[in-house]
């Protein structure tokens, strides 16, 4: 039997042969119930908040496709599927930007800006938007088939939402084990109840007329995921650094500055470091009298290992100047070994003398200082990103709620730089006698690319996070601690 | 209305119940009804005709045998499909429980045996194949109407089905070559 009479013989044999359909093809074949079900199951893992194995980022994400492969096919029933497909679409963009712009560092700090702010209150509102469409569309579809409207779940779906941010916004965000039960057994039943009227509504669903599409399901699910994970991958990896303005060193700058370098250094003020210094803070310590120095070297592990390379140079230096009053000049230089990978950000936190021990110190000048890198012979120099300080709020098992402020930097090395260093210098005078000068620096250094969503070194510094594996970020905490009364030493 | 209720009624020969049938499996009716008569009058007629023979037939309902659904899909179907023949000049009738006009027994039995042979291959195939397969065959949807409710494109539809008698056509003795 040649191919064409088999094939028309095997048309011929379905259909007169096909009988009564088996209950799971009775029960697929209808325009409404995938489509419908995709949304509930969209619905439900959009609203799901599981902060583990990525799972707050995946489900919604999942969800979100879901409603949109189901949204597509009844775009087209009523005008308010309709206006929630528009919706959605924008919604969709809001969403892709936002997940992309995670990626990159400093994405926190857009949410503070008018613009994110504006982004976040039309996501809200167009998450408001779906669930009242979402009702009106099921009443419209009851009643396009002759059945009497209601859609008291989705109704409720939209009512629960409300009461959720109503609270959010009235500054509940902790609550009770029994406050939390009653709240999801609510949400439980509302989901149950949609499932519930989505298999009502099976009856009134053959009315239903899904639009065409061109795209596929699947190639529609996989390309949205995968712009998705190339942007978030594009992003992390061109945009991980802070926009810093390097130029190079004028090689004149401290011409003029001879007379003070010379004393600094007969006072011990180490070489390196001052040659990196500004010529402003080099005029500053103008009239030193006595210059104390305390250099270590760190390595980026809590190995007590001897053998373990120590990249990153620490020197503190206090200057005391000339004055009425007992006056420092505090510096804290830092300096790593050329080679150092810089993935993102680097950042660093003072405990300044004025703030740690306030009773003997008061600041006299605020936190300055500059970054510095060597290339094919050039020096490099920029401002901090970030120099200020920073009021944040941390939550420790053993200290509990804390805020605290403190002058805090953020800041990138380029990928290629050599010989990558900076510095921070303040001053503080003497309030009263026989203080210790404590001055603590938490250096954090970013050691591997940062995980999602993107977190720099100083966000991480701020959330009150322990060193743990050090990856990807490692804090060192050292200080220069001197009673300067105990001078000349005996 | 629960379905059993509608039934009851229909049974009872309560009016209620035609109109109860109307109101909440006329859209299935009709969504069965559409791909097989494509005009308008002969779908209404073709309702109407299915609602009278659930009207007249309801007896032959077992709930033991099949779903309600069930029944009154192939009854609406098979409406459906002698109205088509009636207007090209078939006038084999189909009812709710044969398939195909009555063959003689010869054809009968060779007929059974493909029969099972088929039912055979579509039960090794997925739930959804399956489905596929049904509609394209049974409901006789045309291939536009299954793409848009599957959310696919008419090009992928067609190439499933042609994938899936392929693969039937092999274990239906073919040699499975395209």
């Amino acid at each position: 039997m040649d191919d064409r009479r088999f094939d028309q013989d095997l048309d011929a044999l379905l259909t007169e042969s096909l009988s009564v359909p088996p209950e799971d093809v009775l029960r697929g074949v209808t325009p409404w119930r995938r489509a419908m079900n995709r949304i509930l199951w969209g619905l439900v893992l959009g609203s799901f908040t599981l902060n583990f194995w990525g799972l707050n980022y995946l489900l919604p994400a999942l969800g979100h496709i879901l409603i949109l492969l189901g949204l597509r096919v009844l775009r087209r029933e009523n005008r308010c599927f309709r206006a929630w497909w528009y919706a959605l679409l924008v919604q969709t963009g809001l969403y892709a930007f936002r997940i992309i712009h995670m990626a990159a560092p400093g994405w926190q700090e857009f949410d503070k800006t008018s613009l994110g702010m504006a982004l976040t209150g039309a996501g809200l509102a167009l998450e408001f938007l779906q669930f009242f469409c979402l009702w009106l569309g099921l009443r419209q579809v009851r009643r396009g088939a002759g059945l009497p409207p209601g859609a008291g779940s989705a109704l409720g779906l939209l009512v629960f939402n409300a009461i959720l941010l109503a609270l959010i916004g009235m500054g509940l965000t902790q609550i009770n084990w029994f406050f939390f039960a009653a709240m999801l057994i609510v949400y439980l039943c509302i989901i149950r109840g949609l499932f519930r009227l989505s298999r009502e509504l099976d009856e009134a669903g053959y009315t239903v007329r899904p639009a065409p599409v061109r795209i596929p399901d699947l190639a529609l699910g996989l390309g949205l995921a995968g712009v998705l994970l190339a942007g978030v991958a594009v992003v992390s990896l061109t945009c991980s650094r802070l926009p810093m303005d390097w130029q190079p060193v004028d090689p004149a700058e401290h011409s003029g500055l001879t007379e003070i370098e010379a004393r600094l250094l007969e006072l011990g003020f180490p070489e390196e470091v001052l040659s990196d210094l500004t010529p402003e803070d080099i005029r500053d310590c103008e009239g030193a009298i006595r210059v104390e120095v305390d250099r270590e070297r760190h390595s980026l592990t809590m190995s007590w290992d001897v053998s373990t390379p120590k990249p990153l140079t620490l020197t503190h230096i206090a200057v005391e100047l000339a004055g009425e009053r007992e006056t420092w000049r505090i510096f804290h230089h830092f300096s790593w070994e050329t080679g150092t990978k810089f993935y993102g950000s680097e950042a660093f936190q003072l405990w300044t003398i004025y703030d740690h021990t306030a009773e003997g110190w008061s600041k006299l000048a605020d936190p300055a200082g500059r970054l510095l890198y060597d290339r094919d012979g050039a020096t490099f120099w920029s401002p901090y990103h970030s120099l200020g300080v920073e009021t944040y709020t941390t939550n420790s098992m053993f200290f509990g709620v804390q805020t605290s402020s403190d002058p805090m930097a953020s800041f990138s090395f380029p990928w290629n730089g050599e010989h990558c260093r900076g510095y921070v210098t303040y001053a503080a005078e003497e309030v009263q006698d026989g203080w210790i000068l404590d001055s603590w620096i938490n250096y954090v250094h970013q050691q591997a690319r940062s995980a999602y969503p993107a977190q720099t070194a100083r966000e991480w510094q701020m959330s009150g996070a322990w060193n743990g594996d050090g990856l990807p970020f490692f804090r060192i905490q050292t200080a220069i601690q001197f009673y300067p009364f105990e001078w000349p030493p005996s | 209305m629960d379905r059993q209720e509608i039934i009851q009624l229909i049974r009872d020969r309560e009016p209620e119940g035609m109109d109860q049938l109307l109101l909440h499996f006329g859209p299935l009716m009709r969504y069965i009804i559409a791909p097989i008569l494509s005009d308008p009058r002969d779908r209404e007629e073709c309702l109407s005709e299915v609602a009278m023979r659930v009207w007249e037939q309801i007896d032959r309902f077992d709930a033991g045998k099949g779903s309600w659904t069930g029944w009154l899909t192939v009854l609406t179907r098979n409406a459906a499909l002698n109205r088509a023949r009636g207007r090209s000049g078939n006038t084999d009738e189909l009812t709710e429980d044969l398939a195909s006009p009555e063959p003689t027994p010869e054809e009968a039995l060779l007929r059974r045996e493909r029969q099972e042979s088929l039912y055979r291959a579509l039960n090794g195939l997925s739930s959804r194949d399956r489905a596929l397969i049904y509609r394209k065959y049974f409901y006789m949807q045309p291939t536009e109407q299954i793409a848009r409710e599957l959310g696919t494109t008419v090009r992928a539809v067609e190439g499933k089905l042609y994938r899936l008698k392929k693969q039937l056509r092999k274990q239906l003795g073919g040699d499975g070559r395209g």
